[in-house]
């Protein structure tokens, strides 16, 4: 088929330019494989003949406008006029040979083939769409999701077993590591027991049990603590992530002014400000006192602040550190060596005490009760008086008695012991006088002269029976003298110094003291000089020496859920 | 524009910017120390001061958006409203960064923070696209803008068919290849490239096909054309060559110009493709936070 198309320049009135095609069907537009190029008319514009002149017209788009109507299809007889974007056409006579015609004119302005490509509108996302849908992704992602675990703990499980999004999502920070645990570590319900319903104690309670209430809830309201979560102190999620709060305001905030604390007829508590020499009162330390004759009724703590006369031991023992500590007078029974604080002092484990001092372990080696020099391998019992004198009685009247015993000892000559009273070698009178006598004697040595009396405060009755005639004053040493701080001697034997013991000397001047009832605990300047407030790095806070939880205080599981707590007042 | 912008009324909001950047440290540094219950973070009292001014400066940031489509509003100037959407957009960088106190981690809060930041990062470029982009527009928009050019570069097309008409077959469809695969624009990264794709089908011997050849800059037409003219047989043949030549030499400034241009509105409009959508992310991310915060308090 031939088409003619006619295009008026618009130059001069007429003036046309004559083009022609051939093809099955003629195609027109802005795609550049038209055959008319019309430049900006998009849409593949095709028109058809059907004889006679007459064509038919379509398009992918609307762009084909009959009479201001838009469409994407059209029938054309010759004198049609229609429109394309830019273009006004006209179905005219096709001339001999032609199948059809068009005549064309570009109307108004001339539309450029890349109009539309320079713009960024058609070529970018929409700004309403991606907000919309970023928006959503976040809320979905962040919130919807993984609130869907909050009420159904199945769900909460697959999520966090999933890629998919979980509450780990919302965690603002690391745990403690004792914390990152399987049950607490992805599982927030393990604290976070209510939506929007801060920690409450119960779920810490839930696995610490053994905590204690810092007040005795005998002497104070339990209501007085109730306000104070575990979590006012134990914060969670910090980084660098700590088990509790450290600073002064812990214990300060009440310990300040801690009148309101005060009870009736218990001391009160003095105010702590800092740890300085005018912000912390000097410390009391645990005297024990013998309760009755003879600590007949035990032994009771008393905490005692110093005062300006020394404060005073009451333990009963007789010792003195300058003696055992001066090479020419005490040396190490085996080696010959000087004795050092280790000889007599272990640290237990905890590194604040030390293991207990006892005869056996740490004085008989030294100071043996041997009580006959014709057996000087045998010796008395100790710590308990009866059994002592049993003993004694028994051996010598055996002695005595047995008559091949009693010649056998009348004929040896044994070395005299000094410090050992020189014992009967011979007798007159029967086995059980003898023995008595001779049992008796060295009783009056062992308690009266040396022996017991060593170390022991040795009461005289003036009772006439063996038995009843001596008490031995029972030795009770304090072991923790100050009772409601905690130190760690390990990290303080660091300190640079010649020998370990001159380490113990810088706190414990014990080769200076000639007295058991020396108190060697050093005082609080002797801390200050290091660990001060104004010390930098070295400063301690309270809770590097007090503990707030109280070993054996009311157990905070019981406190915490009793009635009390639960909302209504007493 | 940049005096209105930044200097607005003798740099108001710059001096609000630097008060509360001073507000700001001034909060962070007295968090922390052996003497706080807790470490810097957005959950002592400073933090939740902090978190709060950065919550309220984010909605009144978004509210620009409103405000400048409210021709009717009396708060203020939308040109005050852009100077201080400049400072304490800025200033909120530095709110965000002591209330989070650098503590970042794979979880919603470090969502609205990165969010935040790539808004602030869009932010900074839309300000230097707005400060120096139009001076560059101005300089080469000397005519009638780019319709004015696009109708010019219309008519000139429509002349060199025209002309091209009178062209024997060979030189014809050169000229109409060159117009038909001129490109300026295209695809959004196109137009930013702004690199010249046109290419042209130039004739080959009489054995071989047309050969599609990049056409940058219009040269190889424009050279074409100028090696035709000595050749030319006759005076009509000549002419209309030199009218050809003129009409290309016109098309290649018309050319430049509007691709240069299309690069530089695109380069000022960008951004906002940007901007825009991470604003909005940003809000509802910072819902999630608030909201996670308190769920698991």
């Amino acid at each position: 088929m031939y088409f003619l198309v006619r295009k008026l320049t618009g130059r001069a009135s007429g003036e046309a330019l004559e083009t022609e095609y051939q093809g099955d069907r003629l195609t027109l537009g802005g795609e550049p494989g038209a055959m008319v190029p019309l430049p900006g008319v998009g849409g593949d514009v095709t028109i058809q003949a059907t004889g006679g002149g007459a064509g038919r017209i379509t398009a992918r788009r609307p762009v084909i406008a009959v009479a201001g109507v838009a469409s994407n299809k059209a029938t054309l007889a010759v004198g049609d006029t229609f429109e394309l974007p830019g273009y006004a056409l006209e179905v005219i006579a096709p001339p001999q040979g032609f199948d059809f015609a068009l005549q064309l004119q570009a109307r108004g302005k001339p539309a450029s083939t890349f109009a539309g490509d320079v713009s960024l509108e058609r070529h970018t996302w929409s700004v309403r769409k991606t907000s919309w849908l970023l928006g959503l992704a976040v809320l979905v992602l962040g919130l919807v999701v993984p609130a869907a675990g909050l009420w159904r703990s199945d769900v909460a499980d697959t999520l966090r077993s999933t890629p998919l999004p979980d509450d780990g999502l919302w965690s603002s920070g690391p745990l403690v590591s004792a914390h990152q645990a399987s049950g607490i570590a992805q599982e927030c319900e393990a604290c976070h027991q209510k939506p929007f319903v801060m920690v409450q104690d119960g779920a810490c309670l839930d696995c610490h049990s053994g905590m204690t209430e810092h007040v005795d809830v005998a002497i104070h309201d339990a209501h007085a603590f109730a306000d104070v979560r575990c979590a006012s102190c134990h914060r969670e999620h910090n980084e660098p992530a700590m088990v509790s709060r450290r600073d002064k305001g812990l214990c300060v905030d009440c310990h300040a002014g801690p009148g309101a604390w005060e009870v009736p007829g218990k001391m009160p508590m003095e105010a702590v400000t800092a740890f300085t020499a005018a912000g912390h009162p000097t410390f009391r330390l645990g005297l024990l006192e013998p309760q009755g004759i003879g600590a007949a009724h035990g032994w009771e703590l008393r905490r005692v602040r110093p005062g300006p006369e020394p404060l005073r031991e009451s333990s009963n023992l007789k010792f003195t550190h300058e003696v055992h500590l001066d090479p020419d007078k005490v040396q190490h029974e085996g080696t010959g060596a000087a004795l050092e604080c280790a000889s007599c002092h272990t640290l237990k484990d905890d590194g604040e005490h030390f293991e207990p001092i006892s005869m056996d372990a740490h004085c008989r080696s030294c100071h043996g009760l041997s009580f006959d020099i014709f057996e000087p391998e045998l010796e008395l019992p100790h710590g308990d008086l009866r059994a002592a004198i049993v003993a004694m009685e028994a051996h010598f009247i055996r002695e005595f008695t047995d008559p091949e015993l009693r010649r056998q000892r009348a004929a040896e000559k044994p070395r005299r012991v000094p410090g050992k009273r020189e014992s009967a070698a011979s007798c007159e009178g029967s086995g059980l006088d003898c023995g008595r006598a001779e049992a008796l004697r060295e009783a009056e040595y062992q308690f009266a002269n040396t022996g017991c009396i060593t170390c022991h405060e040795v009461l005289e009755t003036g009772l006439a029976d063996i038995n009843d005639r001596w008490f031995v004053q029972p030795i009770r040493l304090t072991d923790d003298w100050y009772p409601q701080a905690r130190f760690d001697h390990h990290s303080h034997q660091s300190q640079a110094a010649g020998n370990p013991d001159q380490v113990c000397e810088t706190c414990h001047e014990a080769s200076a003291s000639n007295a058991a009832e020396d108190i060697l605990m050093p005082n609080q300047d002797n801390c200050l000089a290091c660990h001060a407030e104004s010390k930098g790095a070295a400063t301690l806070d309270c809770v590097s020496c007090h503990a707030f939880h109280p070993d054996g205080g009311t157990l905070s599981r019981l406190a915490r859920d009793s009635a009390l707590l639960q909302g209504r007042a007493p | 524009m940049r005096e209105s912008l930044l200097g607005w009324q003798q740099y108001r909001y710059l001096k609000w910017g630097l008060a509360l950047l001073l507000l700001s440290i001034a909060l962070y540094v007295t968090q922390g120390g052996s003497n706080a219950a807790q470490p810097p973070n957005g959950g002592t009292w400073q933090g939740y001061v902090l978190g709060t001014l950065g919550a309220l400066l984010i909605v009144w940031l978004s509210l620009l958006g409103v405000r400048k489509r409210s021709y009717k509003s009396t708060a203020g100037t939308v040109q005050g409203w852009a100077s201080a959407h400049v400072y304490l957009g800025t200033a909120l960088l530095v709110v965000a960064t002591l209330h989070c106190a650098l503590q970042f981690g794979f979880n919603v809060h470090t969502l609205a923070y990165v969010l935040m930041c790539l808004v602030i990062l869009s932010g900074f470029y839309g300000l230097y696209a707005y400060l120096h982009l139009p001076g560059h527009l101005a300089s080469i928009q000397s005519g009638g803008g780019q319709d004015g050019r696009l109708d010019e570069l219309a008519r000139i097309d429509a002349r060199i068919r025209d002309a091209s008409e009178r062209c024997d077959a060979n030189l014809q469809s050169l000229m109409i290849s060159a117009l038909e695969l001129t490109r300026v624009g295209g695809s959004a990264w196109q137009q930013l490239l702004a690199r010249d794709r046109s290419r042209v089908m130039v004739p080959g011997d009489t054995s071989q096909k047309a050969q599609a050849m990049p056409n940058v800059e219009q040269g190889v037409v424009i050279g074409h054309l100028a090696g035709r003219i000595p050749d030319a047989r006759k005076q009509s043949e000549a002419e209309v060559l030199n009218e050809l030549l003129g009409l290309f030499g016109r098309r290649q400034v018309l050319l430049h110009q509007l691709r240069r241009e299309v690069q530089l509105r695109g380069l000022m409009k960008i951004w906002l493709y940007f901007h825009i959508p991470l604003t909005v992310g940003l809000l509802v991310a910072l819902v999630v936070h608030i909201v996670s915060v308190f769920i698991y308090w």
